[in-house]
């Protein structure tokens, strides 16, 4: 048992919350599809960098994992382990361009408003307005179901992260569905 | 810089700097055509991300879904 209580790898026993409660029931929910199942636990945070220029003047890179595509590009595998690719979304992309599939929410609020979840136009339209520089030349977007976490870590994220570096990117704006 | 609707998840992940939305899954930044809303979640975490935040902060901006129960019934994974 941790020092606070928790159960052997950390996750609250007695939630004090709806959320902490939740995320008990996540694990247990996502270990009937794919026994052994854990969340991804860290030692220490991931280094933070402030912004190197005001916002005004700062390339914003989208990640989402709404589960967004541009039409055209295949959906996310729907499968008990999920899916650890992402796609890459032109930032001019019209949104009726947009599709969504996802195992963990309903789309339907997203393709209705892809704002809600993928924010592109928005910040686009941020920048248009000069709150910030501009908005990287790609987007990106994950389906948030994905159990391995190997493949996230040592595949995806190092991608993802390569290619917001040679666009310039001072910020990324990573946004869960 | 990064937002998170389910905070004691993200607390095991560390990430550099979260800000917590309570909102519900698939509507994470608001309602279906809230834009006023969808721009404060945005230029709220925009600030906190210049902010001078040690790693690993997790910040909540204080946004509550207060139009019905969806938030609470998808914590309790109920359809």
């Amino acid at each position: 048992m941790s020092p606070d209580g928790g159960d052997e790898l950390g996750v609250p026993l007695n939630p004090a919350s709806e959320v902490e409660g939740f995320a008990v029931l996540e694990r247990a929910t996502v270990q009937r599809l794919v026994p052994g199942f854990d969340w991804r636990r860290f030692a220490a945070p991931s280094p933070r960098h402030r912004p190197a220029v005001p916002l005004g003047q700062a390339t914003i890179g989208l990640v989402s994992t709404s589960g967004a595509r541009v039409a055209g590009q295949p959906p996310f595998i729907r499968s008990r382990r999920g899916d650890p690719s992402f796609r890459e979304i032109p930032a001019d992309t019209a949104i009726g361009q947009l599709e969504f599939n996802h195992v963990g929410y309903d789309v339907r609020n997203a393709y209705a408003d892809p704002d809600c979840v993928f924010p592109l136009a928005l910040l686009c339209r941020l920048a248009d307005e000069g709150l910030i520089g501009g908005v990287a030349a790609r987007a990106y977007s994950l389906m948030g179901y994905i159990t391995q976490t190997d493949v996230l870590l040592e595949e995806t994220g190092p991608a993802i992260a390569r290619a917001l570096a040679a666009d310039n990117v001072d910020l990324a704006f990573l946004v869960p569905a | 810089m990064s937002i998170t609707q389910a905070p004691e998840i993200t607390r095991l992940s560390r990430p550099s700097l979260t800000c917590v939305v309570a909102h519900p899954f698939g509507l994470t930044l608001g309602a279906v055509g809230d834009e006023p809303t969808h721009r404060a979640v945005i230029e709220a975490v925009l600030r906190t991300a210049a902010e001078d935040h040690p790693a690993g902060s997790v910040i909540d901006l204080g946004f509550a879904w207060t139009r019905d129960d969806l938030r609470e019934r998808q914590l309790r994974k109920e359809r």
